[in-house]
């Protein structure tokens, strides 16, 4: 059993707090989401047919439930970090964190063995062509619990994902296990 | 199956009942390309053969779990039509899907109930491959229409 906290004051410190907003550096735009779609082979008309789709409360075209997720792209002009990644080691497994930057910074750096707790996600409303992204996350609460390898921490944070006129599109709540 | 099929509506839901099954395949490496693309994931797993079996000690390339997300929030989608509101999802990743699957995914109402005029449905979901083996169990809410009450608002507002 261990006889100190893996929370340290300096994580608590974070529970409540919120990220500055994230912008994306794309808009949905319409080649993006037609890849999009094709790959999820949805042949809903809400994601093609305008006229359809003009006639429904959505008042036009949307794009997926969970297209918000994926408008923050590598920007043109920024560094190549698939080259550097092989760079480094010819091993590399391409594996590269989205673009996201709304984790909190916190040092975990005592418990760096992480596992993925879980994710609900929350909607509100479609994202439509031409519209970006804000994120803002925070972290909900931090809890400590005894599992059978030791100590294990659940960090719950939770990201708002709004479109560019400041209307609520999902909200994200994920859970990482570390330890 | 789209939302544009006939509605469904809360006074129609019975706890216990089957939603249509969605299916997806089956799939190839080049339907996992087209998403990996789509999403530039260049994560040698999903395409890179050998580095997955002799470096990664996978099985083969795999199904992208964020391809799986998208399947599962359509499933929810479809069913509660152009009426209806997915409300939350959320389910675990418990089993590789590899090409040559076949992608089922299904549902099952657990519960309903009224609040603020809204019909809220509690289901269960999970996508299965053709040896019927689940690889993501969870669990959905959706928010259905009732006959003839307000409607399920949009932009979706929470009940209070």
């Amino acid at each position: 059993m261990s006889e100190k906290s893996n929370i340290t004051p300096e994580m608590k410190s974070h529970i409540g707090v919120a990220s500055t907003p994230v912008e994306s550096n794309m808009e949905a735009n319409i080649s993006e989401h037609r890849r999009f779609v094709h790959a999820i082979m949805d042949e809903d008309p809400i994601y093609h047919d305008e006229e359809f789709a003009k006639t429904t409360r959505y008042e036009g075209i949307v794009c997926p439930p969970l297209f918000p997720l994926s408008v923050n792209r590598r920007p043109l002009g920024s560094s190549d970090n698939l080259s550097e990644g092989f760079r480094k080691n010819p091993e590399f497994d391409a594996l590269m964190s989205a673009v996201d930057g709304t984790g909190a910074k916190m040092d975990l750096s005592h418990i760096p063995r992480m596992l993925n707790g879980g994710n609900e996600i929350e909607f509100f409303k479609y994202m439509k062509i031409g519209e970006k992204t804000s994120s803002v996350t925070k972290v909900v609460d931090i809890l400590e619990k005894e599992g059978r390898s030791g100590p294990m921490v659940f960090i719950i944070s939770e990201t708002e994902v709004r479109n560019n006129k400041g209307e609520l599109l999902l909200i994200s709540r994920s859970t990482a296990i570390r330890r | 199956m789209t939302t544009a099929n006939k509605q469904v509506y809360f006074d129609d839901v019975k706890v216990g009942m089957d939603i249509p099954n969605l299916i997806k395949g089956p799939m190839t490496q080049a339907h996992i390309m087209r998403w990996s693309a789509s999403q530039e994931n260049w994560h040698r797993i999903h395409y890179d053969h050998p580095f997955s079996l002799d470096h990664e000690k996978l099985p083969n390339v795999l199904i992208n779990g964020s391809w799986k997300q998208q399947i599962m929030c359509q499933l929810v989608k479809d069913w509660v039509g152009l009426e209806g509101w997915l409300w939350k999802i959320s389910f675990q990743h418990r089993s590789m899907n590899v090409p040559g699957d076949l992608i089922t995914t299904w549902g099952k109402v657990t519960d309903k109930y009224e609040k603020d005029g809204m019909g809220i449905v509690e289901l269960e979901i999970g996508l299965r491959n053709q040896d019927n083996v689940e690889a993501c169990p969870g669990k959905a809410t959706a928010v259905l229409p009732i006959k003839g009450g307000n409607g399920v608002p949009y932009p979706f507002q929470r009940p209070s």
